[in-house]
């Protein structure tokens, strides 16, 4: 973030190899989709820090958030971003036991990358579980 | 001209990754705590003020915003062509996650001092 003066990327920095010739693989979809989620995750950030804004103004705030958050497109809209959190969090991981130097064969990377989307659906179920959206309606 | 560096590549691998490490804490953290949250507004307000709680916030907070910042750089470094608009958006980024930051922290400050 420091105030350098950043060249754009006119061909000295690589980027992806052409798309177009390499054979679709797992990893490469991980890999896009960790900096889709990053941009996805970012904006949900920013309505987090909404969300806390609308806490510190009062409940007349808070409650307008929270109409918009248990709305059905709300609840679609947060659930897509727990996936995303999550999904990002576990290509965070694999990146952190990459720059260690381990889980680099191709054939571990695949499988880490499917045990990414497993977590990805998995986590956010889990929460859902714990906030309790799967319980039995109070009678 | 160019080489493709800015010469603060070692300094922005080494924060991504400091973040990151705090972020596999907080996030875990932050997002069962939410699910677990009840009591509408009353409950929300209860469980920020308290201290842990909010000293937690910001930090997850701060964290994210920060390697927020410099993973949306990257991006913009890697497709945006245009050198004037690509500065421009690396400005409205850094403007946008330290607002970001300062309006959590003075929402945290609110909440557990405010009253």
């Amino acid at each position: 973030m420091a105030a350098s003066s950043p060249e754009p990327n006119l061909g000295s920095r690589p980027l992806s190899p052409h798309l177009q010739v390499w054979r679709w693989h797992v990893t490469m979809l991980a890999s896009i989709l960790t900096r889709m989620t990053g941009v996805g995750i970012s904006l949900g950030t920013l309505g987090v820090v909404i969300w806390l804004a609308a806490l510190a103004g009062g409940p007349a705030k808070f409650v307008t958030m929270e109409t918009i958050i248990r709305s059905p497109p709300g609840q679609v809209l947060l659930f897509l971003l727990a996936v995303a959190a999550c999904f990002h969090f576990a290509a965070g991981v694999r990146h952190l036991v990459w720059d260690a130097g381990r889980g680099l064969h191709p054939k571990t990377a695949g499988v880490t990358a499917w045990l990414s989307f497993a977590f990805a659906i998995l986590a956010p179920v889990g929460l859902w579980w714990i906030a309790g959206a799967f319980a039995a309606p109070a009678p | 001209m160019s080489d493709g560096g800015d010469k603060h590549g070692t300094g922005h691998f080494i924060a991504e990754r400091v973040t990151s490490i705090a972020l596999m804490l907080l996030t875990p953290w932050f997002l069962i705590s939410i699910a677990l949250l009840d009591g509408g507004y009353d409950g929300a307000r209860a469980w920020a003020a308290e201290p842990v709680n909010a000293l937690g916030l910001g930090v997850f907070l701060v964290m994210t915003l920060y390697h927020m910042a410099l993973g949306v750089r990257v991006i913009l470094e890697d497709y945006i062509f245009d050198r004037d608009t690509m500065r421009v958006l690396l400005g409205i980024n850094t403007f946008v996650t330290l607002t970001a930051a300062a309006v959590s922290v003075y929402a945290l400050y609110s909440i557990s001092f405010g009253g």
